[in-house]
């Protein structure tokens, strides 16, 4: 009942926070901030929704604000959607700290100390994350 | 990596919170009867989760940002699982070497847990056990998922192929 709560509530508040994040035009802003730095166009929403991970918490509420923040950009970005999805998808893996709810359910199911919880889950998310990203990147240079 | 294959099928559309909490006591079960050290198994039951979870279609973040952004559905399942399966494969090498790396360091907790699973039965765990022939467990995990990989690769065949139109109009 606890954890079914949490989830709920991440959902819902996790909509509604993008939608008001959305409306101060936050992701808009860090969006081209990355662009100006003229990075490749596939590495943008690959860090827009890393620098969401870290800031607040939940992966899913990630991957529900990242959407409505790039929708403006996605024009400009000269990428499928598929690919936007899948390197914003990427972008959520790559870092998972301790304000991460998964983190401390992990460690305390497992009966893991936090620091072996940093070891394995926090290390092996960033591993992961890199792999993925690697892997949307050679599909979009050799397919599209 | 029984969890590995156990979970990346599983959670399938499913919160990897809720496909960790589910899955950890069987996989700590399993980790105490294959004597495998049990942070290497919990690792890859998160690991996996949370890679089908963030990439393969029927997922509710994934359907969200989809819809929100008018994505090719079929593309992204193809995709979502050509990606998934790597990426996975990399989190379970990870897991299995956390041991090589030096960190996974028994706490006292889990060796006493360890123990006090196998006092509770130990016929279980000593004796042969029966064991349900590999085709026979997947099956009701695969036979699905097949389908609609099937129901799948006919749609993008039908849309994209003009030939194949022709053809099949042709045949009916």
């Amino acid at each position: 009942m606890r954890r079914s709560g949490v989830v709920l509530l991440d959902l819902c508040g996790g909509g509604a926070l993008g939608a008001t994040l959305a409306m101060t035009g936050a992701g808009e802003a860090l969006g081209r901030f990355f662009l100006q730095l003229s990075l490749p166009h596939i590495l943008v929403p690959f860090l827009v929704a890393a620098v969401l991970q870290t800031v607040q918490r939940s992966r899913v509420v990630t991957m529900l604000i990242a959407p409505s923040l790039l929708l403006p950009l996605v024009p400009e970005l000269w990428l499928p959607p598929e690919i936007v999805i899948l390197s914003m998808a990427s972008g959520t893996f790559l870092i998972s700290h301790v304000n991460d709810s998964f983190f401390w359910i992990f460690g305390e199911l497992a009966e893991l100390k936090p620091s072996e919880v940093f070891r394995s889950n926090t290390l092996g998310n960033a591993l992961m994350g890199i792999v993925s990203f690697l892997l949307i990147s050679t599909v979009y240079v050799f397919f599209y | 990596m029984f969890s590995l294959e156990i979970d990346c099928l599983n959670s399938l559309g499913d919160f990897h919170i809720l496909a960790y909490v589910i899955f950890i006591p069987i996989a700590k079960e399993l980790a105490a009867r294959l004597d495998n050290p049990s942070i290497s198994t919990a690792t890859v039951l998160a690991l996996g989760a949370v890679t089908s979870f963030n990439f393969v279609y029927p997922s509710p973040v994934v359907i969200s940002a989809a819809e929100e952004l008018s994505a090719n559905v079929d593309r992204l399942f193809i995709l979502g699982i050509f990606i998934t399966v790597p990426t996975s494969i990399a989190g379970y090498l990870y897991s299995k070497n956390l041991k090589k790396f030096g960190t996974a360091d028994f706490s006292d907790g889990v060796k006493a847990k360890t123990v006090e699973v196998q006092a509770i039965d130990p016929e279980i765990y000593n004796g042969p056990a029966e064991r349900p022939r590999r085709l026979e467990a997947y099956s009701p995990l695969f036979f699905p998922l097949l389908l609609i990989l099937f129901r799948q690769v006919l749609n993008t065949l039908i849309l994209y192929s003009p030939f194949w139109e022709t053809q099949i109009l042709r045949f009916l």
